[in-house]
């Protein structure tokens, strides 16, 4: 099952209810989890961190990295690219490309990332709302990062990236894209369902964490 | 000393009620007692069938202290017992 890790409601930027994204997902065979900055009932929740600076950066990643099940960080320039790649408090560093003509990766982001297991982030929304010259960066984007992560094995995590219920996707569409960009069939599942699954089950057992390699039991 | 849950992993482990809930092993799943001695890759389990020695790495413990259950990854306590309390 496609896990999204990336979708927006009306509690932030997005267009719908959590409710009614949660219901078209369910019937699409889909694991909806929002990033609004809200905690939702009954729905994964996390935040998506935009900041100017690296300080800006960390403070927020200090004040929200327990309080939701994933944190998000949206990339673009280089500095909050690498700081967000080296913690490992953060679970997806989304849009290194935004607003770049290289993919945002490079050979230090990519060795930070496969070294604290952050992954590096795809949004579909992007590339299925692009046009003409502008696809055909990004595809070149999203290639030279598939690329890179075929070398330095850091991990890819694919999302929607949906602000509405019109841009949320079924796993078969995901994987068919996926394979279109140029992923294998083994990386397609492994971007859109194992690595989301994975960052999830991390971080629900960090929150239990109480010391080094101690947590609390469940129940 | 008293025994504090964020310390656990390099506390003395030898006499605490301990249970395996994973391992790379199925068949050490569910084995439960007492520690009754350590190595460094390995725990002794007295249970009610016997001494058991259950591997460090790849298991995850259960250790009652005080009212709460904690678990612990066996990576984290993967060392010489006298070396590991050192911290």
């Amino acid at each position: 099952m496609f896990t999204d890790l990336h979708v927006h409601s009306l509690h932030s930027s997005g267009a719908d209810t959590p409710a009614c994204l949660q219901r078209l997902a369910r019937s699409m065979g889909t694991e909806l989890c929002l990033c609004d900055g809200v905690v939702h009932e009954g729905i994964a929740s996390g935040v998506e961190v935009h900041a100017e600076s690296r300080r800006e950066l960390l403070g927020d990643i200090r004040r929200y990295w327990r309080k939701f099940d994933f944190l998000i960080v949206h990339g673009g320039s280089m500095e909050i690219n690498r700081c967000a790649a080296r913690d490992s408090r953060v679970d997806v560093l989304v849009h290194p490309y935004a607003g770049r003509r290289d993919c945002g990766v490079d050979t230090v982001v990519a060795r930070e990332a496969a070294r604290s297991g952050v992954a590096i982030g795809i949004d579909l929304e992007d590339v299925v709302a692009a046009r003409g010259a502008e696809r055909a960066r990004l595809l070149s984007q999203v290639g030279e990062i598939l690329r890179l992560s075929r070398k330095y094995g850091f991990r890819i995590a694919v999302s929607t990236g949906a602000r509405c219920r019109y841009a949320l996707r079924g796993t078969k569409e995901v994987m068919a894209l996926l394979q279109c960009i140029g992923f294998t069939e083994e990386e397609a599942l492994a971007a859109s369902q194992h690595v989301p699954r994975e960052l999830l089950e991390k971080k629900r057992l960090a929150r239990r964490e109480v010391g080094r390699g101690v947590r609390l039991a469940q129940g | 000393m008293r025994l504090r849950a964020k310390y656990l992993s390099r506390h003395e482990l030898i006499g605490l009620e301990c249970r395996v809930v994973s391992a790379s092993d199925a068949g050490m799943v569910g084995i439960s007692g007492r520690v009754v001695d350590e190595t460094r890759n390995m725990l002794v389990i007295q249970g009610e069938r016997g001494r058991k020695m259950v591997p460090k790495k790849g298991t995850v413990f259960q250790f009652v202290v005080g009212e709460r259950l904690l678990e612990v990854e066996g990576e984290s306590i993967l060392a010489r017992p006298e070396e590991r309390i050192k911290g």
